[in-house]
């Protein structure tokens, strides 16, 4: 089941992308970053990381919880 | 168990198609019963794959709808369902209901028609095979799904996208050989790196296309086989596997769990291993799959199955020849079509049929059919029979 993030969640970057092509509902969005966040403490989530490109994003970087909106948890780079 | 044979099969061209939904399924059917020389009133049982037909084209329901348009005499008619791996999942269903003796004649008929709706509507559907909660709600795509496992399998062994570019060049250069095929030209690395990017690392020559197609095969047991027009190519061994549908709840993203155990499964129950195999087919929806796949199945070991397709390996006259038919990359990916396409072309392949694309002595066939990132796979073995 899901793993909780919230106010203060910290985690690593296991692996990236960046949504060129979206769907009709994230065009808006897009570009946008993508990554599989291993969460400090156990579990891993999938989360939008906020300024995310292919430039800023890296492996293993670390990522801090950002906000909440109608798609779930956003991070950025902590 | 009865041994299952396979002995009529067909498929129509993939790509975009001027036919309806029914039209597609009814010209592979048709065409895969009068392979077998049987007419309608011999099959027992319709399976049909597919995937989301209520969406591409509103309508479900949609296996009694082929079992009709077909002329079936009111047989039973079950759709199955397993996104991507829908195709191979009605074979499997087929050929239970053939070992359980409840039918000697079961045509399986995989189909999908993707064309007619616009592709931000197509990439939304096709992300309903992913973990809706926790991955499409949050964005991801399935170029993205397999763009995170392409980049951990980069990061984890150290490699560039040159391994992705051998996939792609080899599959369009199979394509040129395959009649059925939706690309039938060959593509330069320079064209793949130039392609649009989709997302990162994936760009458009790494995806397989949105496509309409149909495929059918006719399944018997061999102990009525010779009663058909065509010798029975038989299935020595399959497979099944699940995992989970979102790809962050697996520890290692840089293979496929359920396609590993799904082989190792047929494997055992056909008695031979990846050595012995002729030629695969395998679920290559972008090119890092294709990589993955030849290492969960055996061919390379983990970390290698790139440096395989840079080197030639899995080219038609490599060591191990995957996607002779050019793979769901250039032959094209009607979802519900795409794992019975796989085994037509096996059976074409076994007969010495395959026209333009022929692999020499191909004694066994391997199939590898995905749902999702891997949270369904379908893994078949067929031989020559006799």
């Amino acid at each position: 089941m899901g793993t909780t993030v919230r106010e203060g969640t910290t985690g690593k970057i296991v692996s990236f992308t960046v949504i060129n092509v979206a769907t009709p509902e994230f065009a808006d969005q897009a570009p946008y970053g993508l990554a599989i966040i291993q969460i400090s403490g156990g579990g891993r989530v999938l989360a939008r990381i906020k300024d995310g490109t292919a430039e800023t994003l890296s492996m293993d970087a670390p990522v801090i919880f950002d906000h909440n909106d109608d798609h779930g948890p956003v991070f950025r780079l902590s | 168990m009865r041994e299952m044979v396979v002995v009529g099969a067909a498929e129509t061209k993939f790509g975009r198609s001027e036919s309806s939904y029914r039209e597609l399924a009814v010209e592979a059917g048709r065409k895969a019963m009068a392979d077998a020389g049987i007419d309608a009133g011999r099959v027992e049982s319709l399976v049909l794959g597919s995937f989301s037909p209520g969406t591409f084209i509103n309508q479900e329901h949609v296996a009694p709808l082929v079992a009709s348009e077909l002329g079936l005499d009111h047989v039973p008619s079950t759709r199955t369902e397993n996104a991507c791996a829908s195709g191979a999942t009605a074979v499997m269903t087929g050929l239970m209901q053939i070992a359980a003796g409840m039918h000697d004649v079961v045509l399986v008929v995989g189909v999908e028609k993707m064309t007619s709706t616009p592709i931000g509507e197509a990439t939304s559907i096709l992300a309903e095979a992913a973990d809706w909660e926790s991955e499409a709600k949050a964005g991801l795509t399935f170029p993205g799904v397999y763009a995170l496992m392409a980049r951990a399998y980069m990061h984890q062994y150290g490699k560039d996208r040159s391994m992705l570019d051998a996939v792609a060049v080899k599959a369009h250069g199979n394509g040129v050989g395959n009649p059925y095929a939706q690309f039938q030209k060959a593509i330069t690395v320079e064209d793949v790196r130039g392609s649009m990017m989709i997302a990162d690392p994936l760009n458009l020559y790494d995806c397989s296309p949105i496509s309409d197609g149909a495929a059918a095969i006719v399944l018997t047991a061999k102990d009525v086989a010779d009663q058909f027009a065509r010798p029975g190519i038989p299935f020595l061994g399959f497979g099944q596997a699940s995992d989970a549908l979102a790809l962050h709840e697996r520890d290692n993203i840089t293979s496929i769990p359920a396609a590993q155990i799904a082989s190792q499964r047929a494997y055992k129950m056909a008695g031979i291993g990846p050595d012995d195999i002729s030629i695969a087919e395998v679920h290559d929806c972008f090119t890092i799959a294709e990589i993955v796949a030849t290492e969960d199945l055996g061919f390379f070991e983990p970390g290698t199955g790139g440096d395989a397709a840079i080197s030639g390996k899995t080219g038609r006259d490599g060591t191990i020849p995957i996607n002779p038919s050019g793979g769901l990359k250039a032959k094209g990916h009607p979802v519900g079509a795409s794992g019975v396409g796989q085994i037509v072309e096996s059976v074409f392949q076994l007969r010495g049929e395959a026209e333009g694309r022929q692999v020499d002595g191909v004694n066994y066939a391997l199939t590898h059919n995905v749902g999702g990132s891997g949270a369904t796979c379908v893994v078949t073995i067929l031989g020559r029979g006799e």
